[in-house]
């Protein structure tokens, strides 16, 4: 189970993940986010056996060329990763009429996140289509929809990167605590900007934690405020 | 002998336990009240909660792994108070021993205020008294207001 999130600022990008891996009934912690190269990140949510065979691939794609140059190998080599898992799949045969139902036995879906200088969103789908994320946020994996849903009234407003740091933890931590897609802590943050690649260390996380702990906070006590004064 | 950064958390807590965020604000106003002036102290930015120091964090994280603090259970953890150990304590008590009684008095004084303050009131007091360190704050506005 996963969530990932992509929110472009005004300064630069930012990539969250929630911090579990689940593996059959095992629970551990883990990093979901990756360097791609000096300037791009990805992520993938589904299949644990796709993501690594993909990871394994783009591995050896050419080292700091951009994104838009690597658009479709990376899309190649998710088709391909995919269609080797279906050929190893002994339950291939009985989806052959039902594109769909064959696609959900592996399910994937990708993420690349870019700054150079210019913010580039890539999603890449299981069937292998690459389409650009343009002006807005992205999410992938269980309780993407919530997480939308969360960032909906944030839409359109102007945010620096540390700011859209803030709405990442918040969303994630809010996704997270909800509890019914399997996510759980820790929540891991990369920034992307004109200074290169950063993955925030715990302090940064402690801080931005803060933040929207403060958020929260504030909101609770000024509605008591405001009921206390209608009182 | 003045006081480590990790000093002034262990006299902080020697008084009563303490959030993170409470614990933040008090190791702000003690150096913003004497005068910004203390040697070997942490360093405050305006952040988007108001006056906060990185540092804060890694010497927490510090005195955790050194079992010289605890966090209770809490439903959400990093809003849990930390607390002090034995072990601790007793290094507390050095430090209040040896810090300048002035000082310790500051400590004591702020930590109780900050303890005893809601969110909001924290809030506005920090940022009334500390308008400089407000500037970046998300909820400078409602908090002023």
């Amino acid at each position: 189970m996963t969530l990932i999130l992509v929110i472009p600022a005004r300064d630069g990008i930012v990539m969250a993940s929630d911090g579990q891996i689940t593996s059959g009934m095992v629970r551990t912690t883990g990093e979901k986010i990756q360097l791609l190269n000096e300037r791009c990140v990805w992520a993938a949510s589904g299949e644990l056996a796709l993501i690594q065979r993909v990871e394994e691939r783009i591995g050896m794609l050419p080292p700091n060329e951009p994104l838009v140059n690597l658009r479709d190998q990376i899309a190649q080599i998710v088709k391909q990763s995919v269609t080797e898992l279906l050929n190893l799949d002994f339950r291939t045969p009985f989806f052959q009429k039902s594109p769909n139902d064959l696609l959900r036995l592996h399910p994937g879906d990708f993420v690349f996140a870019e700054f150079s200088p210019n913010p580039g969103i890539l999603h890449i789908t299981v069937n292998g289509t690459p389409e650009w994320i343009k002006d807005r946020s992205f999410a992938s994996g269980n309780g993407d929809l919530f997480a939308y849903a969360l960032l909906q009234k944030y839409k359109g407003i102007d945010l620096d990167i540390e700011r859209a740091s803030v709405l990442a933890y918040k969303v994630i931590e809010e996704a997270i605590e909800v509890g019914a897609y399997g996510l759980g802590p820790p929540v891991h943050i990369w920034q992307l900007n004109e200074n290169g690649v950063r993955q925030l260390n715990e302090s940064q996380i402690a801080r931005i934690s803060d933040t929207a702990n403060m958020l929260r906070q504030a909101e609770i006590e000024l509605f008591m405020k405001s009921m206390s004064k209608e009182g | 002998m003045m006081p480590s950064k990790s000093d002034w958390i262990l006299l902080a807590l020697r008084k009563t336990p303490l959030d993170r965020i409470r614990l933040m604000k008090t190791l702000f106003l003690v150096w913003y009240r004497s005068g910004q002036n203390i040697p070997q102290y942490f360093e405050f930015e305006p952040y988007l909660y108001g006056p906060c120091s990185l540092e804060v964090y890694s010497v927490l994280e510090d005195l955790s792994k050194l079992r010289l603090i605890v966090q209770a259970p809490h439903p959400v953890q990093q809003w849990a108070n930390y607390y002090l150990t034995e072990r601790g304590r007793a290094i507390a008590e050095d430090v209040a021993k040896n810090i300048e009684p002035k000082m310790r008095k500051l400590v004591e004084q702020v930590a109780l205020e900050v303890s005893q303050l809601g969110f909001y009131e924290l809030l506005r007091k920090v940022y009334s008294e500390a308008p400089e360190f407000a500037v970046n704050s998300l909820v400078r506005e409602v908090i002023q207001r």
